[in-house]
């Protein structure tokens, strides 16, 4: 059984139900939709395209288990995920967010009252938390400065404000 | 135009509980939005704190997101100043040897009879914490005496160690019960109980055992006669090693819930051992040794070597669904496997005496693959094993001649270990020789967790005024020329956070345990008694009181600490690095 999905460029994708179900807003609308296309107006052909291929290389992967992010400090990205999230930063970005749009379900979450920690865990976007972990990677080792640079980032310290911070990180070592 | 700065905030949220507390140090200067984000952000608030902690989340809890940072805070402080929300006392009763802390439950054996080795009852203490009232109670009585038990409350299980010989002393079996550390009776998740024939080279054993419980798993170490790792629910073997007097093994703790690790005192070095098993593997399958890494080879002659690594209190291989519910809870987070501290304590006797070397190292340091490991064929097979010499993980150690653990046992939680030591530390971090001053009993709490060590520096070195970190040392068994009677001078470069709660420091001369766990210090003093010196499993301890300094709200009388003690303390330990 497939299900039909048109993005915000109008373009339709038809993907088996099997696929579609590991994204949990579309698992979601596929309920009341019945045989309509779903319509996902925030997002695009070519980031629905990269998502759908994640999804389709890990239909068969158990759902993910708790995890709040604290947990697992490691960023460690399989080798299949790893060449998939080799994009250029753009297309990282449009992932992140998208994966982050598809895969929340803040009502749900507000109606359950169910910490924020765990929402984090049950929306587990798929590809956004390997996003999530990219970013992580691209700022682990930078100084400041680059971090700055990287993310187009203004500075927006004093310097008296900036002093006192960095005196506080001078020791830190990473890991 | 896409920019990362504008990703929604539980984004960046995610992305920051990626980041090691290093790199989060530095993205604070980014910019005052990382700034504010860093440093109110609750859950990135959590993740530092239980990096810092040396801790990770166990996952559901019914403790809340502010609550769970409280804790922390609280508990942080607490081993830091020694302050305890609060302090009870309370008598033991004529007691045996046998003892143990775990999850915040105290099991100490009660003597019977003549036979001081051995105990047909236990009392159990569910000392008073932040999730549940204390409460005391005692177990039946048992049919036969026991050497020796260990615990694991979150199981509710009470694993007995009972030796037994039938008629002639050549005949002699060990039994192993698995019981409800609720009531004594039988464990009903349990394969009831496992008996071991010593065989045919049944000799007497009657000094001691090391014995741990881990998840599923109970490992016992008789010393020097056999080593055994046993499913406690469905009885299967797991590993079973038979004594051979030429290749003993001294020492055993788990690293993780499918490998563990054996100390081998004869050899030259001597060795850990590194085994891994496969938990669905069971009898017959004998676990596979996986590499092998020296110790430092000592100029006498070795003694013994113990090993203390406590268990992760909560595996997270295990399922949590199959849990039965017991009255004993978790705390939501428990310590990171990789961060914990692995004490080894190697006795070698020099001049006839007794001298006692430290080394600590992070669990980590025995999951790392090894540049430069020499690769030798070992184990049954006569695999290709990887060796690593001592200058291949010196750095991540440190080692100390001295007493740093003057009781034989030192009980860690985590990165954290106690220091009950009768020795000082000198302005280079060299700890003197003990046996030369009286005991002080200063209660030393050891940090190895390389965030909290990081964190510690920062704080030293950025405030000149003392402070609250001003308790904290920082110290480094490095770079002491060498130890001359070390072969291949050995010198660690491990860092280790030192803070020490001079108010614990009891002004008799009394001998002290210290305990620890996640929520608080655990001491025992002995009023009437002796330490035998030399075997550490003799121990024939008449304990008449102890008191537990844990987080219930009860009334202090704690006095308070010296004023002095700042500007004594609030240096740190530099040594350049050679």
């Amino acid at each position: 059984m497939s299900i039909t999905i048109v993005t915000s460029d109008n373009e339709q994708f038809c993907v088996e139900k099997l696929v579609a179900q590991r994204i949990a807003l579309i698992e979601d609308m596929v309920e009341n939709a019945g045989d309509r296309p779903i319509p996902l107006p925030n997002v695009t052909a070519s980031v629905l395209r990269k998502i759908l291929e994640y999804c389709e290389h890990h239909k068969n992967d158990p759902l993910p288990p708790y995890d709040d992010g604290s947990r697992s400090r490691t960023t460690h990205i399989s080798e299949w995920d790893q060449k998939f999230i080799t994009v250029d930063q753009e297309m990282l970005f449009e992932i992140i967010l998208a994966a982050n749009y598809l895969e929340m379900k803040p009502l749900l979450y507000v109606r359950l009252n169910v910490p924020r920690v765990q929402c984090l865990t049950a929306c587990n976007a798929v590809a956004g938390d390997i996003g999530c972990k990219t970013v992580a990677n691209m700022i682990k080792g930078k100084s400041p400065e680059e971090i700055r640079k990287l993310f187009n980032i203004v500075n927006n310290f004093t310097p008296e404000e900036e002093a006192q911070i960095r005196k506080e990180a001078e020791w830190a070592e990473d890991r | 135009m896409f920019s990362f700065d504008s990703l929604p905030v539980e984004i960046w949220i995610r992305i920051l509980c990626h980041i090691s507390w290093g790199t989060l140090l530095r993205m604070k200067q980014v910019s005052k939005k990382f700034c504010r984000l860093i440093e109110t952000d609750p859950y990135v608030q959590y993740a530092t704190l239980l990096s810092m902690a040396g801790y990770e989340d166990i996952g559901p809890h019914p403790k809340t997101l502010s609550e769970r940072i409280g804790s922390l805070k609280s508990i942080e402080s607490s081993f830091k100043t020694g302050l305890f929300p609060g302090r009870a006392r309370s008598v033991v009763n004529d007691a045996m040897g046998a003892y143990d802390l775990q999850g915040g439950v105290y099991v100490q054996g009660r003597e019977c009879g003549e036979d001081s080795f051995r105990t047909s009852k236990v009392d159990v203490h569910q000392l008073p914490s932040l999730l549940y009232p204390g409460a005391s109670w005692s177990l039946p009585n048992f049919a036969i005496p026991i050497n020796d038990f260990t615990l694991n409350p979150y199981d509710d299980l009470l694993v007995t160690v009972e030796e037994t010989s039938h008629g002639s002393p050549d005949d002699r079996s060990i039994m192993l019960r698995f019981l409800s550390l609720t009531d004594g009776s039988p464990h009903c998740q349990s394969c009831k109980s496992v008996l071991i024939q010593s065989g045919s080279r049944g000799q007497a054993i009657n000094n001691g055992f090391f014995i741990t419980a881990m998840g599923d798993f109970v490992g016992l170490l008789t010393l020097r006669w056999h080593f055994l790792i046993v499913n406690w629910k469905t009885g299967k073997f797991y590993a079973f090693f038979e004594y051979d007097a030429r290749d003993p093994v001294y020492s055993f703790f788990f690293l993780d819930d499918t490998h563990f690790v054996l100390a081998r005192g004869q050899r030259t070095p001597p060795e850990l051992e590194i085994y891994q098993f496969s938990p669905s593997g069971g009898n017959g399958t004998q676990p596979a040794l996986i590499a092998v890494y020296h110790l430092p080879r000592m100029a006498g002659s070795l003694y013994n070597i113990v090993c203390r690594s406590d268990p992760p209190p909560f595996c997270s291989r295990n399922d949590p669904e199959s849990k039965v519910q017991t009255r004993f809870r978790r705390l939501p987070f428990h310590p990171h496997l990789e961060d914990r501290a692995i004490v080894v304590r190697l006795t070698v006797i020099e001049d006839g005496l007794p001298i006692g070397y430290t080394l600590v190292f992070r669990a980590s340091s025995l999951f790392n693959t090894h540049d430069g490991a020499k690769i030798e064929e070992r184990g049954l097979d006569r695999q290709e094993i990887p060796v690593v010499e001592g200058k291949c993980w010196m750095q991540e150690t440190f080692l100390s001649r001295g007493g740093m653990t003057s009781n034989y046992e030192c009980f860690i939680y985590g990165s954290r270990f106690l220091l009950l030591h009768s020795t000082e530390l000198d302005d280079k971090g060299k700890l003197h020789n003990p046996g030369t001053r009286s005991l002080d009993n200063v209660v030393t709490i050891a940090n190895v967790n390389p965030a909290m060590v990081a964190w510690v520096r920062a704080q030293l070195a950025s405030r000149e005024q003392p402070h609250e970190w001003s308790q904290y040392r920082i110290i480094e068994s490095k770079p002491v020329k060498t130890y001359p009677d070390i072969d291949g001078g050995w010198i660690g470069g491990l860092p280790i956070a030192l803070t020490s709660l001079p108010h614990l420091t009891q002004a008799d001369s009394s001998r002290v345990v210290a305990m620890i766990d996640g929520e608080r210090l655990l001491m025992l003093r002995m009023v009437k008694g002796e330490l035998l010196q030399g075997n550490p499993t003799l121990n024939l301890f008449s304990w008449k009181l102890f008191h537990a300094i844990n987080r219930e709200s009860i009334p202090l009388d704690l006095t308070p600490p010296p004023s002095t003690t700042g500007t004594a303390q609030s240096r740190i330990v530099k040594h350049p690095r050679d």
